[in-house]
Protein backbone atom coordinates (compact mmCIF):
# COMPACT_ATOMS: atom_id res chain seq x y z
CA UNK A 1 0.00 0.00 0.00
CA UNK A 2 1.31 3.77 -0.51
CA UNK A 3 0.55 6.18 2.26
CA UNK A 4 2.08 10.07 1.94
CA UNK A 5 4.14 11.93 4.85
CA UNK A 6 3.64 15.44 4.82
CA UNK A 7 7.00 17.83 5.69
CA UNK A 8 6.03 20.76 6.24
CA UNK A 9 9.03 23.04 6.57
CA UNK A 10 6.98 25.08 9.51
CA UNK A 11 6.92 21.57 11.43
CA UNK A 12 9.56 19.54 10.67
CA UNK A 13 9.54 16.33 10.91
CA UNK A 14 8.61 16.26 14.41
CA UNK A 15 7.52 12.51 14.64
CA UNK A 16 11.09 11.89 14.45
CA UNK A 17 11.89 13.42 17.59
CA UNK A 18 10.64 10.56 19.38
CA UNK A 19 13.31 8.84 18.81
CA UNK A 20 17.27 10.72 19.57
CA UNK A 21 18.81 8.67 17.05
CA UNK A 22 16.45 9.48 14.11
CA UNK A 23 17.39 12.95 15.24
CA UNK A 24 21.31 12.33 14.88
CA UNK A 25 21.38 10.95 11.37
CA UNK A 26 19.33 13.70 10.38
CA UNK A 27 21.89 16.25 11.22
CA UNK A 28 25.11 14.02 10.73
CA UNK A 29 24.12 12.89 7.48
CA UNK A 30 25.60 14.57 4.00
CA UNK A 31 21.81 15.61 2.46
CA UNK A 32 22.63 14.19 -1.00
CA UNK A 33 19.64 11.95 -2.63
CA UNK A 34 21.83 9.36 -1.27
CA UNK A 35 22.20 9.94 1.85
CA UNK A 36 17.98 10.50 1.89
CA UNK A 37 17.29 7.06 -0.13
CA UNK A 38 19.23 5.67 2.79
CA UNK A 39 17.64 7.34 5.78
CA UNK A 40 14.38 6.84 4.64
CA UNK A 41 15.09 3.08 3.96
CA UNK A 42 16.59 2.85 7.38
CA UNK A 43 13.46 4.56 8.56
CA UNK A 44 10.58 2.75 7.07
CA UNK A 45 12.27 -0.73 5.77
CA UNK A 46 11.28 -2.48 9.33
CA UNK A 47 8.43 -0.77 10.07
CA UNK A 48 6.38 -0.02 7.40
CA UNK A 49 4.10 -2.65 7.32
CA UNK A 50 3.07 -2.40 11.05
CA UNK A 51 3.00 1.28 10.51
CA UNK A 52 0.74 1.04 7.81
CA UNK A 53 -1.89 -1.44 9.24
CA UNK A 54 -1.53 1.42 12.62
CA UNK A 55 -2.59 4.06 10.22
CA UNK A 56 -5.34 1.57 8.19
CA UNK A 57 -6.97 0.75 12.25
CA UNK A 58 -6.80 4.01 12.98
CA UNK A 59 -8.68 5.71 9.78
CA UNK A 60 -11.41 2.88 9.99
CA UNK A 61 -12.04 4.36 13.63
CA UNK A 62 -12.30 7.71 12.07
CA UNK A 63 -9.10 9.03 14.43
CA UNK A 64 -6.74 11.36 13.11
CA UNK A 65 -3.58 11.34 15.18
CA UNK A 66 -1.31 13.81 13.43
CA UNK A 67 0.48 16.71 15.44
CA UNK A 68 -0.31 19.81 14.45
CA UNK A 69 2.11 22.43 12.53
CA UNK A 70 4.59 23.71 14.41
CA UNK A 71 7.55 26.23 13.88
CA UNK A 72 9.55 26.08 17.08
CA UNK A 73 10.56 22.83 18.34
CA UNK A 74 12.01 21.41 15.05
CA UNK A 75 14.50 24.54 15.08
CA UNK A 76 15.30 24.54 18.28
CA UNK A 77 15.95 20.47 18.75
CA UNK A 78 17.84 20.95 15.93
CA UNK A 79 20.30 23.49 16.77
CA UNK A 80 20.92 21.86 19.95
CA UNK A 81 22.02 18.77 17.90
CA UNK A 82 24.41 21.04 15.86
CA UNK A 83 25.64 21.92 19.35
CA UNK A 84 25.62 18.82 21.31
CA UNK A 85 26.83 16.23 17.90
CA UNK A 86 28.42 18.82 15.63
CA UNK A 87 30.25 20.73 17.73
CA UNK A 88 28.82 24.26 16.74
CA UNK A 89 29.77 27.39 18.87
CA UNK A 90 26.30 29.62 19.07
CA UNK A 91 27.47 32.94 20.89
CA UNK A 92 24.27 34.20 21.09
CA UNK A 93 21.69 31.30 20.79
CA UNK A 94 18.75 33.18 21.20
CA UNK A 95 19.40 35.95 18.47
CA UNK A 96 19.84 32.79 15.98
CA UNK A 97 16.63 31.46 16.81
CA UNK A 98 14.47 34.41 16.50
CA UNK A 99 16.20 34.90 13.13
CA UNK A 100 14.82 31.69 12.01
CA UNK A 101 11.87 31.81 13.80
CA UNK A 102 10.72 34.66 11.75
CA UNK A 103 12.35 33.72 8.57
CA UNK A 104 10.73 30.22 8.65
CA UNK A 105 11.32 28.96 5.44
CA UNK A 106 15.28 29.56 5.52
CA UNK A 107 15.32 26.70 8.17
CA UNK A 108 15.87 24.10 5.80
CA UNK A 109 18.50 25.68 4.06
CA UNK A 110 20.47 26.67 7.00
CA UNK A 111 20.50 22.94 7.84
CA UNK A 112 21.55 21.96 4.76
CA UNK A 113 24.43 24.74 4.73
CA UNK A 114 25.40 23.61 8.12
CA UNK A 115 25.83 19.57 7.36
CA UNK A 116 27.79 20.48 4.59
CA UNK A 117 30.25 22.94 6.56
CA UNK A 118 30.58 20.42 9.20
CA UNK A 119 31.05 17.60 6.51
CA UNK A 120 33.99 20.13 4.95
CA UNK A 121 34.98 21.65 8.22
CA UNK A 122 34.37 19.58 11.31
CA UNK A 123 37.30 18.06 12.02
CA UNK A 124 39.66 21.19 11.53
CA UNK A 125 37.48 24.31 12.19
CA UNK A 126 35.34 25.62 14.67
CA UNK A 127 32.07 26.32 13.49
CA UNK A 128 30.27 28.94 14.48
CA UNK A 129 26.70 29.84 13.74
CA UNK A 130 25.89 33.31 14.86
CA UNK A 131 23.56 37.22 13.76
CA UNK A 132 26.26 39.40 12.09
CA UNK A 133 24.73 43.17 12.49
CA UNK A 134 25.74 45.08 9.42
CA UNK A 135 26.07 48.51 11.18
CA UNK A 136 25.98 50.94 8.26
CA UNK A 137 22.61 49.36 6.34
CA UNK A 138 20.98 48.37 9.83
CA UNK A 139 20.93 44.80 8.56
CA UNK A 140 21.36 41.21 10.24
CA UNK A 141 22.56 38.61 8.69
CA UNK A 142 22.61 34.63 10.22
CA UNK A 143 26.31 34.00 9.40
CA UNK A 144 28.54 30.84 9.94
CA UNK A 145 32.07 31.18 10.48
CA UNK A 146 34.77 28.81 10.18
CA UNK A 147 37.80 29.40 12.02
CA UNK A 148 41.09 27.67 12.06
CA UNK A 149 44.11 27.72 14.05
CA UNK A 150 46.13 27.40 11.14
CA UNK A 151 44.56 29.27 7.86
CA UNK A 152 44.27 26.31 4.88
CA UNK A 153 45.26 28.30 1.96
CA UNK A 154 41.94 27.14 -0.24
CA UNK A 155 39.55 27.94 2.72
CA UNK A 156 38.10 30.51 0.55
CA UNK A 157 37.24 28.40 -1.98
CA UNK A 158 36.16 25.48 -0.12
CA UNK A 159 33.75 28.05 1.26
CA UNK A 160 32.70 29.23 -2.06
CA UNK A 161 31.50 25.44 -3.61
CA UNK A 162 28.94 25.11 -0.09
CA UNK A 163 27.92 28.59 -1.11
CA UNK A 164 27.13 27.43 -4.70
CA UNK A 165 24.95 25.12 -3.51
CA UNK A 166 23.17 26.31 -0.89
CA UNK A 167 22.41 29.93 -2.16
CA UNK A 168 20.10 28.93 -4.62
CA UNK A 169 17.83 27.79 -1.90
CA UNK A 170 17.41 30.95 -0.82
CA UNK A 171 15.91 32.71 -3.57
CA UNK A 172 12.58 34.14 -2.70
CA UNK A 173 13.14 33.82 0.97
CA UNK A 174 12.89 36.56 3.46
CA UNK A 175 16.60 36.85 5.83
CA UNK A 176 20.44 35.32 4.53
CA UNK A 177 22.45 32.71 5.22
CA UNK A 178 26.58 33.89 4.83
CA UNK A 179 29.39 31.68 5.26
CA UNK A 180 32.92 32.74 5.69
CA UNK A 181 35.68 33.60 7.95
CA UNK A 182 37.05 36.84 9.95
CA UNK A 183 39.93 35.12 10.15
CA UNK A 184 40.54 35.17 13.91
CA UNK A 185 41.47 32.28 16.33
CA UNK A 186 39.06 29.31 17.68
CA UNK A 187 37.69 30.43 20.77
CA UNK A 188 38.55 27.25 22.70
CA UNK B 1 -0.22 30.98 30.92
CA UNK B 2 0.43 34.42 29.74
CA UNK B 3 0.06 36.15 32.97
CA UNK B 4 3.29 36.11 33.89
CA UNK B 5 5.78 38.89 33.75
CA UNK B 6 8.18 36.89 31.63
CA UNK B 7 6.01 34.42 29.48
CA UNK B 8 6.89 31.21 28.61
CA UNK B 9 5.23 30.87 25.67
CA UNK B 10 7.15 30.75 22.44
CA UNK B 11 5.01 29.96 19.90
CA UNK B 12 0.94 29.39 19.89
CA UNK B 13 -0.34 27.82 16.48
CA UNK B 14 -4.59 27.04 16.10
CA UNK B 15 -4.88 24.89 13.08
CA UNK B 16 -7.66 23.57 11.03
CA UNK B 17 -7.85 21.01 8.51
CA UNK B 18 -10.83 20.77 6.55
CA UNK B 19 -12.64 17.75 5.03
CA UNK B 20 -12.04 16.44 1.44
CA UNK B 21 -15.29 17.66 0.68
CA UNK B 22 -15.52 20.70 1.55
CA UNK B 23 -14.92 22.92 -1.75
CA UNK B 24 -11.25 24.46 -1.90
CA UNK B 25 -10.74 26.72 -5.43
CA UNK B 26 -7.15 27.26 -6.51
CA UNK B 27 -6.88 30.95 -5.98
CA UNK B 28 -8.68 30.30 -2.32
CA UNK B 29 -5.15 31.64 -0.85
CA UNK B 30 -5.33 34.64 -3.13
CA UNK B 31 -8.47 35.67 -2.04
CA UNK B 32 -7.84 35.27 1.23
CA UNK B 33 -5.07 37.72 0.96
CA UNK B 34 -7.13 40.84 -0.55
CA UNK B 35 -9.65 39.75 2.69
CA UNK B 36 -6.58 40.24 5.21
CA UNK B 37 -3.61 42.12 3.67
CA UNK B 38 -4.74 45.13 5.95
CA UNK B 39 -3.38 43.10 8.67
CA UNK B 40 -1.07 40.45 6.89
CA UNK B 41 0.92 42.94 4.92
CA UNK B 42 4.13 40.75 3.88
CA UNK B 43 3.54 38.09 1.69
CA UNK B 44 5.36 35.30 1.23
CA UNK B 45 5.36 31.19 0.30
CA UNK B 46 7.36 28.18 1.75
CA UNK B 47 8.66 25.51 -0.58
CA UNK B 48 6.98 22.14 1.16
CA UNK B 49 8.44 18.84 -0.04
CA UNK B 50 5.74 15.89 -0.29
CA UNK B 51 7.54 12.26 -0.03
CA UNK B 52 4.99 9.69 -1.34
CA UNK B 53 6.67 6.18 -0.11
CA UNK B 54 5.37 2.77 -1.49
CA UNK B 55 6.06 0.41 1.18
CA UNK B 56 6.12 -3.79 1.00
CA UNK B 57 7.21 -6.57 2.90
CA UNK B 58 10.38 -6.16 1.32
CA UNK B 59 10.61 -2.57 2.98
CA UNK B 60 10.83 0.70 0.56
CA UNK B 61 9.45 -0.28 -2.68
CA UNK B 62 10.14 3.45 -4.32
CA UNK B 63 9.76 7.15 -3.24
CA UNK B 64 8.13 10.69 -4.53
CA UNK B 65 9.14 13.85 -3.77
CA UNK B 66 6.62 16.81 -5.09
CA UNK B 67 7.40 19.75 -4.16
CA UNK B 68 4.31 22.31 -2.92
CA UNK B 69 4.57 26.18 -2.53
CA UNK B 70 2.42 27.19 0.30
CA UNK B 71 1.57 30.85 0.66
CA UNK B 72 2.32 32.87 4.04
CA UNK B 73 1.18 35.85 5.18
CA UNK B 74 2.54 37.89 8.29
CA UNK B 75 1.88 41.22 9.71
CA UNK B 76 4.58 43.90 9.38
CA UNK B 77 6.14 42.60 13.26
CA UNK B 78 6.90 39.32 11.54
CA UNK B 79 5.08 38.02 14.83
CA UNK B 80 2.17 36.73 13.79
CA UNK B 81 1.41 34.56 10.42
CA UNK B 82 -1.00 32.45 8.93
CA UNK B 83 -0.17 30.13 6.45
CA UNK B 84 -3.22 28.41 4.28
CA UNK B 85 -3.00 25.15 1.92
CA UNK B 86 -4.80 22.93 0.04
CA UNK B 87 -7.86 22.86 3.04
CA UNK B 88 -5.57 23.38 5.37
CA UNK B 89 -5.16 26.82 7.74
CA UNK B 90 -3.38 27.25 10.78
CA UNK B 91 -2.13 30.94 12.75
CA UNK B 92 0.95 31.09 14.39
CA UNK B 93 1.55 33.51 16.91
CA UNK B 94 4.93 33.91 18.17
CA UNK B 95 6.85 35.34 21.00
CA UNK B 96 5.52 37.92 22.69
CA UNK B 97 2.20 36.40 23.07
CA UNK B 98 -0.05 38.93 24.93
CA UNK B 99 -2.88 37.12 25.65
CA UNK B 100 -5.34 34.82 24.36
CA UNK B 101 -8.17 37.19 23.65
CA UNK B 102 -5.72 38.45 21.11
CA UNK B 103 -4.98 35.16 19.83
CA UNK B 104 -8.60 34.33 19.45
CA UNK B 105 -9.61 37.42 17.48
CA UNK B 106 -6.68 36.59 14.84
CA UNK B 107 -7.85 32.89 14.88
CA UNK B 108 -11.42 33.88 14.11
CA UNK B 109 -10.24 36.51 11.43
CA UNK B 110 -8.34 34.05 9.78
CA UNK B 111 -11.40 30.92 9.94
CA UNK B 112 -13.94 33.90 9.32
CA UNK B 113 -12.42 34.64 6.17
CA UNK B 114 -12.15 31.13 4.86
CA UNK B 115 -16.14 30.59 5.58
CA UNK B 116 -16.47 33.55 3.98
CA UNK B 117 -15.00 32.32 0.56
CA UNK B 118 -15.97 28.75 0.63
CA UNK B 119 -18.70 26.53 2.08
CA UNK B 120 -16.67 24.46 5.27
CA UNK B 121 -18.22 21.28 5.75
CA UNK B 122 -16.22 19.37 8.41
CA UNK B 123 -12.81 19.33 9.83
CA UNK B 124 -10.45 15.90 9.81
CA UNK B 125 -8.97 18.23 12.29
CA UNK B 126 -8.41 20.96 14.83
CA UNK B 127 -5.51 21.73 17.09
CA UNK B 128 -4.03 24.43 19.33
CA UNK B 129 -0.72 24.05 20.76
CA UNK B 130 1.22 26.20 22.16
CA UNK B 131 4.90 26.03 22.54
CA UNK B 132 6.53 27.06 26.27
CA UNK B 133 10.38 27.44 26.70
CA UNK B 134 11.32 27.05 30.10
CA UNK B 135 14.97 28.95 31.15
CA UNK B 136 16.39 27.99 34.50
CA UNK B 137 18.87 30.73 35.88
CA UNK B 138 21.00 27.60 36.70
CA UNK B 139 23.16 24.82 34.94
CA UNK B 140 22.18 21.88 37.08
CA UNK B 141 18.67 21.43 38.36
CA UNK B 142 16.73 18.96 40.02
CA UNK B 143 13.28 18.54 37.70
CA UNK B 144 11.55 17.63 40.38
CA UNK B 145 11.79 21.16 41.94
CA UNK B 146 10.46 22.72 38.86
CA UNK B 147 8.07 20.21 37.15
CA UNK B 148 5.33 17.93 37.98
CA UNK B 149 6.20 16.07 34.34
CA UNK B 150 9.36 14.97 33.50
CA UNK B 151 10.92 11.98 33.02
CA UNK B 152 11.45 10.17 36.20
CA UNK B 153 15.20 8.00 36.28
CA UNK B 154 14.51 5.09 39.33
CA UNK B 155 17.61 4.22 41.72
CA UNK B 156 18.77 1.45 39.37
CA UNK B 157 19.90 4.28 36.74
CA UNK B 158 22.96 5.57 36.77
CA UNK B 159 24.87 8.41 34.98
CA UNK B 160 24.02 12.00 34.14
CA UNK B 161 21.09 12.63 31.74
CA UNK B 162 22.34 14.51 28.80
CA UNK B 163 18.83 14.34 26.68
CA UNK B 164 15.27 13.24 27.27
CA UNK B 165 11.95 13.32 25.80
CA UNK B 166 9.36 12.60 27.81
CA UNK B 167 5.54 12.39 26.19
CA UNK B 168 1.83 11.33 26.83
CA UNK B 169 -1.61 11.20 25.54
CA UNK B 170 -4.48 12.34 27.25
CA UNK B 171 -7.86 12.07 26.41
CA UNK B 172 -10.74 14.05 26.46
CA UNK B 173 -14.56 13.97 26.08
CA UNK B 174 -14.99 10.25 25.92
CA UNK B 175 -11.49 9.81 22.91
CA UNK B 176 -12.51 12.49 21.26
CA UNK B 177 -10.19 15.12 21.88
CA UNK B 178 -6.15 14.29 22.66
CA UNK B 179 -3.63 16.12 24.42
CA UNK B 180 -0.13 15.02 23.38
CA UNK B 181 1.92 16.60 26.44
CA UNK B 182 6.12 16.54 25.98
CA UNK B 183 8.85 18.02 27.25
CA UNK B 184 12.51 17.61 26.18
CA UNK B 185 15.76 20.03 26.57
CA UNK B 186 16.40 23.31 24.91
CA UNK B 187 18.83 25.73 23.78
CA UNK B 188 20.11 27.95 26.74
CA UNK B 189 20.35 31.68 26.03
CA UNK B 190 23.10 31.27 28.39
CA UNK B 191 25.44 28.57 29.07
CA UNK B 192 24.65 28.65 33.26
CA UNK B 193 21.16 28.24 32.44
CA UNK B 194 18.98 25.39 32.02
CA UNK B 195 16.02 25.30 29.16
CA UNK B 196 13.42 23.05 28.33
CA UNK B 197 10.84 22.89 25.46
CA UNK B 198 7.05 21.90 26.99
CA UNK B 199 4.76 21.52 24.48
CA UNK B 200 0.93 20.87 24.65
CA UNK B 201 -1.01 20.14 21.62
CA UNK B 202 -4.37 19.38 22.02
CA UNK B 203 -6.41 18.18 18.94
CA UNK B 204 -9.72 16.70 17.53
CA UNK B 205 -8.39 12.71 17.28
CA UNK B 206 -11.80 11.65 15.47
CA UNK B 207 -12.75 13.04 12.04
CA UNK B 208 -15.80 15.35 11.80
CA UNK B 209 -16.54 14.99 15.26
CA UNK B 210 -17.22 18.83 15.46
CA UNK B 211 -19.62 20.62 13.22
CA UNK B 212 -18.58 23.74 11.57
CA UNK B 213 -20.89 26.04 14.03
CA UNK B 214 -19.10 24.79 17.04
CA UNK B 215 -15.15 25.26 16.13
CA UNK B 216 -15.13 28.24 18.07
CA UNK B 217 -16.77 26.69 21.23
CA UNK B 218 -14.42 23.50 20.68
CA UNK B 219 -11.35 26.50 20.67
CA UNK B 220 -12.00 27.56 23.79
CA UNK B 221 -12.67 24.72 25.45
CA UNK B 222 -9.21 23.24 24.34
CA UNK B 223 -7.54 26.75 25.49
CA UNK B 224 -9.19 26.24 28.72
CA UNK B 225 -7.86 22.53 29.18
CA UNK B 226 -4.50 23.53 27.54
CA UNK B 227 -4.18 26.01 30.08
CA UNK B 228 -5.03 24.20 33.18
CA UNK B 229 -2.50 21.18 31.86
CA UNK B 230 0.24 24.20 31.49
CA UNK B 231 -0.30 24.43 35.83
CA UNK B 232 -0.64 21.30 36.57
CA UNK B 233 2.95 20.38 34.97
CA UNK B 234 4.64 23.03 36.69
CA UNK B 235 5.37 24.02 40.24
CA UNK B 236 5.26 27.33 42.32
CA UNK B 237 8.87 27.47 42.17
CA UNK B 238 9.12 27.54 38.57
CA UNK B 239 6.10 30.20 38.51
CA UNK B 240 8.35 32.43 40.73
CA UNK B 241 11.03 31.63 37.68
CA UNK B 242 8.28 33.25 35.50
CA UNK B 243 7.49 36.33 37.59
CA UNK B 244 11.69 37.18 37.98
CA UNK B 245 12.38 40.53 37.09
CA UNK B 246 15.17 39.82 34.09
Amino acid sequence: MAYNSFVNPLEGPRGRYRYVSYFDEDISRFSSINSFTRLLNDLFSNISLEYCEFIEQKLALNEYWQDSSSIYPAIEVSLLGLKDILGFAFPHPGEVIDYLIQNPGLYDVVMYACSMTAEEFGSTSEITLDIFHDSESGDRYLTIYVRQKKYDDDIIARMDRICDLYEPGLKGLSGWLLLTTDYKPPST
Amino acid sequence: MSRYRNSPIVEAVCEFRFSADTPWEQNLPERFYDAVKERFPIRESRKEQAIQIKASSEGVAEHRLETIETPIFLTGDRKVLIQIGPRRLSIHHLKPYHSWGDFKSTINLAYDTVTSLTRVTGFDRVGLLYVDKIEIPESSIRLADYFTFYPHCGEGLFGDVMNFMVGCDLTYNGNRDICRLSMTRAMPKKESNSAYLLTTDYFLAKRNAVKPEDVTTWVEEAHKTVKTLFKGCITEKLEEVFNMEE
